[in-house]
């Protein structure tokens, strides 16, 4: 299996390459993209939560709010 | 007559888009260019140009998702700027893109660092330190970003007394 650089000069298509997408697939693909994946929605949670604590409360905004 | 005084979308999309940015950071500078780690650079540690290119692909998912954050964030705030009842701060938004950058490493380092280890941000000797040093630069973000939000909803009560003022003024006038 070339592992230097003269086997990279037919890529996409060469030994390593296809090693490489090999190995991606003999690993758990389904875990490695959640791990990927959590500390994203954990953060799209919170800007949601920010969007909802920012918002003026219904009965607040009455006399809260400027008019335009 | 419509109603002004709702700062959430613009909250939302500056921590959407400032962990989109922060990520970009984190892959272009400590990815790609100081090539300190990879995403699972612990898993199967680049030693070799197939385990460099395994680690490749895993940035790029990263750098995919990041994007997708980002993404997010600018077409909250088109929706936003749709929106005539939307709180508009410049400090608000610098704050929340601030706290959002700051989320990301917070977040991102305290899951994907210490509770799953699959990269450190400088592994080997001393890694622990440089993992808590990315927690405490984003600790400091995170203080600055809620900083500039408190002070962007002081101008915003402000600009609503003096408008509010303005009104009375007028109104006593007429």
């Amino acid at each position: 299996m070339p592992t230097d650089i003269a086997g990279v000069i037919s890529c996409p298509n060469c030994d390593v390459g296809r090693a490489a997408r090999a190995l991606v697939f003999e690993d758990d693909v389904a875990f490695n993209v959640s791990v990927a994946l959590v500390p994203f929605l954990v953060l799209g949670l919170i800007a949601w939560w920010a969007e909802r604590m920012g918002a003026p409360r219904r009965d607040s905004a009455e006399g809260d709010g400027e008019t335009r | 007559m419509r109603r002004v005084g709702d700062p959430g979308p613009v909250l939302s999309s500056g921590i959407l888009i400032g962990v989109g940015l922060g990520g970009f950071v984190d892959g272009i500078v400590l990815h790609q260019i100081l090539q300190w780690h990879n995403m699972l650079s612990s898993v199967r540690p680049p030693t070799d140009l197939i385990a460099m290119k395994y680690n490749m692909v895993w940035d790029g998912v990263f750098h995919a998702f990041t994007w997708l954050m980002t993404a997010a964030g600018v077409a909250r705030l088109w929706c936003a700027g749709r929106r005539d009842d939307v709180a508009w701060s410049t400090s608000t938004f610098v704050g929340s893109l601030a706290l959002g950058w700051g989320l990301f490493n917070v977040v991102e380092g305290v899951i994907d660092h210490h509770l799953l280890g699959i990269h450190h941000v400088h592994p080997g000797e001393g890694q622990l330190a440089w993992d808590l040093g990315f927690l405490a630069f984003g600790a400091v973000l995170i203080a600055v970003g809620l900083a500039a939000i408190r002070r962007g909803r002081a101008e915003h009560r402000a600009q609503r007394g003096s408008a509010t003022q303005r009104e009375l003024a007028g109104a006593s006038s007429r």
